[in-house]
């Protein structure tokens, strides 16, 4: 058996081992799969053997087919045999199931296909076919070009940032070579090896030239592609413009700049009609990493970008006299800078905890945004350049109470001047925010007619219930449309609800405020500490000022709704984004750089383009090598001498005649050779020949030259000039001159 | 080569023993019409110190080649009174002694005398070799390894010159011991005698009655000592370069790597093949021996010792497929 099976049919037996294990591996156990590759192996050096002996065909099914019962028979005895799943063990026994029942398949069914296929060649495609169909079945869901799939391959590789593409390319190219390797397998000829490098040198050039498009161009704001690069590098120039005026124009204390890059937080107005489509909505904004598991009170996160706390006349405006809403974080943290955050709630407040955060900006903002109460913000290294535009670290004092703990505290801050008092109580002259304010408070229970916390929220509490949610409410055309919203028409969106409240409690002499920032539903975190935001959830919300507690957020929210909900985030865009927004804290910086610069494709394009440099010159080397040594052989013998000139006149002679075309055959004899052209020249050189070589005679060189020059006359006569001419030039002509 | 002599002192030696072989050669073409080849690698073996096998079809001439060689040599000091040619016709019933001979006792002198059997000759022709018993078969066999022969635990050398042509009929095979390759590997060649062309045929029955009676007379024949100098001048002076030895070797390993080959050659029909090339070159009038000689012998030394694979046919075509790799390369060699 042993000498009947050749290095040709070990590496076939390699490549059924191979298809089976892939096969194998996502239906059972590794190691049930390792079984499998050893079953495919000798099932197909058995039907080697098998197929050469004298065996006939129904006892080689027959085999086949009891070697298959036989293992499914032992594999289910011994799985659901009691005693002997006891004996072995539960878990034993499956696995030694598991063994028995793959590899006796892989044996049985392999041996069939080659025995077949050795008693009947051009069943070899079934074989083909077979492992074709094996090595495909665990990419089944890639087919129809889903890039994105099968997950178990591309998802681990979009993790770290790695384009898909290639290792699709190289599992393709991998199996095509098996399967050339099997096909091969037959043929006896080493050539056909060739086969394999030339497949190989197709794949890399169509690789390299082929366009496809790389990870390391993948935005997610443009995940189709759509845009072109040239547009993008504008837009981030015009980014990057206007995030520099916007720094200019806040260090004037101009307020924000109003040229591009506002963010839909900063662009909220009270008199239009809010209503975006859906899509726009969905579109994601930053990624928010929690350090720290974390339930607000409020059922929200509250990320507060900017406060409206200024009344101008006609709504409320954020402070332009830089006095006031100092706890707001207005410019992004330099690198290696921490911004520190006068913040309203005392360090050692009993209401709040430390939590620490890391913001990961997708978009570009003008401004930075913070968990309410943010104290610190810090420069963070950008986890994903090709992902984020930015990402900065946090650190918030979150509320940690419930609403009750907050009853006894005063609102407003006894140390405030005058001023400050008035800014944050002002309102529109109009008696009937207070008239309201006071009514709500009728239904306030006695015992807490003294907080201001409760009053706040009896207010609070009446707005939820009477006022209707909606984005597509317009209050145009009024000098007041927080009146007309509130006493005319109570539909509106978050704007007018925080104006609203805060008009209502500032009526009773609550300093409050209207936060403005991005709000999230802590039910939509789930269990992953990524927070996602997006621009759907831009939300303005109304403050009150507590004494010892800061700034606390009181948002209102209605019981009616007409449309405007945005849907929960894809859970699996915001653990793809979380995970990407965290890659850094797991790899050192270094190493992740140098990773993310190799573009595969560039490489292949290079090594193909040194490839072919290599090659020319290499080439034209060769070639002119060619011609020299050609034109050496052709006229040795006008310098050889000695023991060399036998051997260099019958090599001329040889030459020339294989320049028109007559070479000695292989395994043909000189003489033979000599004989069969007819030349008598040549006979008489090849005997001179012989006999110098073989028999240790010296000939005469005289009459060597003189046989040589007949032999050259004998050819001319022989054949026509352009001949001997076109073989002249040939550079080819003496490869084939034995 | 021989450096002890002068160039034109080995031409001269050489010179002698071509005239004896032509002088053979043309008794034997005489005799025998148009088998020249077969001619030729007899006289090859007999040059070489071998023996052949015959194997043809009954009436194709074979006794009358085997005679007319053996009446082609004389000894004029024929001391022990060889026969110069001898006749075997091997039945199942032969015993080994019809062959050796026996010793007889003698009532005068009270002593066994040995009475020498007809292996005592110059040219043996053992006729349907494969009809007698193996016991037999084995003692000629011995014969023609050792040259003696033993009978009574007394050893009798044979002459020097002892040649034999065996023959067999490859067609009735009934109640035949073949040959196994083992005995077969005692003979230098197996001759395939196949008919002869038609032109060759006429020549023979229109010359039948004048070589009947002209044959003896005409040519001059050859004595025992010339021939046996002859075959000592071959083996002196016909050179064998060792690029042709070694590629003996890479002939023999690829006819033993082949596939359709079960057993390959053996060591022994390399050695046996030497002394057969040196004849054949000396004949071709070189001095020295070239591939072509190889491709030439190489078929009809190597055929009967080749176990074949079930289903190949032709030994002489596997034999030249695997020639073809190591002349290849010896022919470059000598390009180098």
């Amino acid at each position: 058996m042993l000498k009947s099976i050749r290095w040709r049919e070990l590496a076939c037996a390699l490549v059924w081992g191979c298809a089976t294990c892939v096969a194998t591996w996502f239906v059972s156990l590794p190691t049930a799969a390792i079984i499998a590759a050893w079953g495919g192996f000798f099932g197909y050096l058995l039907g080697c053997w098998l197929s050469g002996t004298t065996l006939r065909l129904l006892p080689a099914v027959a085999l086949s087919f009891s070697l298959w019962g036989l293992s499914q028979l032992l594999s289910g005895l011994i799985s659901d045999n009691y005693a002997l799943a006891s004996l072995m063990g539960a878990e034993n026994s499956f696995i030694a199931s598991q063994w028995l029942c793959w590899g006796g398949q892989a044996l049985a069914s392999v041996f069939l296909l080659r025995f077949l296929s050795g008693r009947q060649s051009a069943l070899i495609t079934a074989e083909i076919l077979s492992v074709t169909l094996l090595l495909a079945s665990p990419l089944a869901a890639h087919r129809q070009g889903y890039i994105s799939r099968p997950y178990f391959l591309v998802d681990p590789l979009w993790s770290r940032n790695l384009d898909p593409i290639p290792v699709l390319f190289g599992l393709g190219a991998l199996a095509a070579g098996l399967l050339v390797i099997l096909q091969n397998g037959r043929r006896t000829r080493r050539a056909s090896w060739l086969d394999l490098g030339l497949l190989f040198l197709l794949i890399s050039v169509l690789y390299a030239v082929l366009p496809n498009r790389q990870l390391l161009d993948f935005d997610i704001r443009d995940p189709l592609g759509i845009r072109g690069k040239k547009e993008k590098e504008k837009e981030a120039k015009a980014k990057e413009e206007a995030e520099r005026k916007a720094k200019e124009a806040a260090k004037e204390g101009k307020g924000k700049g109003k040229e591009g890059g506002r963010s839909e937080a900063e662009d909220m107005e009270l008199d239009k009609p809010q209503d975006k489509d859906q899509k726009q909505k969905q579109k994601p904004v930053a990624i928010v990493l929690l350090h720290d598991d974390y339930k607000p009170t409020f059922g929200y996160y509250y990320f507060r970008q900017t406060a409206f706390s200024q009344y101008n006349g006609k709504r409320l405006v954020e402070d332009t006299t830089g006095t006031t809403d100092r706890d707001l974080l207005r410019t992004y943290p330099t690198v290696g800078e921490t911004l520190t955050i006068e913040t309203s709630v005392p360090s050692q407040s009993p209401y709040h905890r430390d939590l620490g955060t890391t913001v990961a900006m997708i978009e570009g903002h003008t401004r930075p945004f913070a968990l309410v109460d943010g104290r610190t913000a810090t420069a963070a290294e950008n986890p994903n350049p090709q992902q984020f535009v930015r990402a900065y670290e946090c650190k918030s004092q979150v509320l940690n109470v419930e609403y009750k703990a907050l009853f006894g505290l005063k609102s407003g801050d006894p140390n405030w001047d005058e001023k400050t008092w008035k800014h944050y109580t002002e309102l529109p002259d109009d008696p009937r925010y207070q008239a309201l304010a006071e009514k709500c408070q009728k239904d306030l229970p006695a015992q807490f007619k003294g907080s201001d916390f409760a009053r706040a929220l009896i207010v609070k509490l009446w707005m939820d219930k009477t006022v209707t949610y909606t984005m597509k409410a317009s209050h145009e055309g009024v000098p007041d449309p927080v009146a007309d919203y509130l006493f005319v028409n109570p539909r509106g969106y978050c704007v007018h609800q925080a104006h609203a409240a805060v008009y209502l409690w500032r009526s009773l002499g609550i300093p409050s405020r209207v936060g403005a920032g991005y709000a999230t539903d802590a039910r939509n975190r789930g269990n992953g500490s990524a927070v996602l935001l997006r621009s759907g959830e831009a939300h303005a919300w109304p403050e009150i000022y507590l004494d010892g507690a800061g700034w606390v957020t009181l948002d209102i929210s209605p019981e009616k709704h007409e449309g405007g909900e945005i849907e929960e985030p894809d859970p699996n865009l915001q653990r793809l984004l979380g995970e990407l927004a965290r890659a850094k804290e797991k790899k050192p910086a270094a190493e992740e750089k140098a990773f993310r610069k190799i573009n595969l494709q560039e490489v292949m394009r290079w090594l193909l383009l040194a490839g072919w440099k290599l090659f020319k010159w290499t080439f034209l080397f060769a070639f002119l090598g060619n011609y020299l040594y050609k034109f050496y052989r052709r006229f040795e013998p006008l310098w050889a001498g000695g023991q060399r000139l036998p051997v260099a006149a019958l090599r001329s002679g040889q030459d020339q005649l294989a320049e028109v075309g007559v070479v000695r055959g292989y395994g043909e004899g000189r003489q033979a050779f000599a004989r069969r052209t007819g030349l008598e020249a040549l006979e008489g050189l090849t005997h001179w020949h012989l006999a110098a070589v073989l028999g240790g005679k010296t000939p005469n060189p005289k009459e060597l030259l003189q046989l040589r020059e007949q032999l050259h006359q004998q050819i001319a006569r022989r054949y026509p000039a352009w001949r001997r001419l076109l073989g002249f030039i040939n550079p080819l002509s003496w490869w084939s001159s034995r | 080569m021989s450096s002890a002599i002068s160039a034109s002192a080995r031409q001269e030696l050489l010179g002698h023993a071509q005239t004896v072989v032509q002088q053979l050669k043309a008794r034997l073409t005489f005799a025998v019409r148009g088998r020249d080849e077969v001619i030729d690698l007899i006289l090859i073996a007999l040059l070489a110190d071998g023996h052949v096998l015959l194997e043809d079809h009954p009436g194709s001439g074979k006794t009358t080649l085997a005679k007319a060689l053996g009446e082609s040599i004389e000894d004029r000091h024929n001391a022990d009174h060889i026969e110069p040619f001898r006749r075997v016709q091997f039945t199942p019933d032969l015993l080994p002694s019809d062959v050796t001979g026996v010793s007889v006792f003698d009532p005068e002198s009270q002593q066994f005398h040995f009475r020498p059997g007809p292996i005592f000759a110059h040219v043996l022709l053992a006729d349907e070799i494969n009809r007698t018993s193996p016991k037999v078969q084995s003692a000629l066999l011995e014969a023609m390894a050792e040259k003696q022969v033993t009978v009574d635990n007394h050893t009798y050398r044979l002459d020097d010159l002892f040649f034999v042509i065996a023959t067999q009929n490859p067609r009735d095979q009934v109640g035949t011991y073949p040959l196994p390759v083992a005995q077969l590997d005692r003979f230098l060649f197996k001759i395939r005698m196949d008919y002869i062309e038609q032109s060759a045929e006429r020549d023979v029955l229109r010359s039948y009655r004048d070589r009947r009676a002209a044959a003896p007379a005409n040519a001059p024949r050859v004595t025992r000592d010339a021939l046996v100098e002859a075959r000592r001048i071959i083996d002196e002076h016909v050179y064998i370069d060792p690029r042709l030895s070694d590629s003996l070797v890479e002939v023999a390993t690829s006819l033993r790597k082949s596939s359709e080959v079960v057993q390959g050659v053996s060591t022994r029909s390399l050695v046996l093949l030497l002394p057969a090339l040196q004849a054949l070159a000396f004949m071709k009038g070189r001095d020295f021996v070239i591939p072509e000689d190889v491709t030439g012998l190489a078929p009809h030394v190597f055929g009967h010792r080749l176990e074949l694979a079930p289903g190949v046919e032709d030994v002489h075509e596997v034999v030249k497929r695997c020639l073809k790799g190591p002349m290849e390369s010896l022919a470059r060699s000598t390009m180098k």
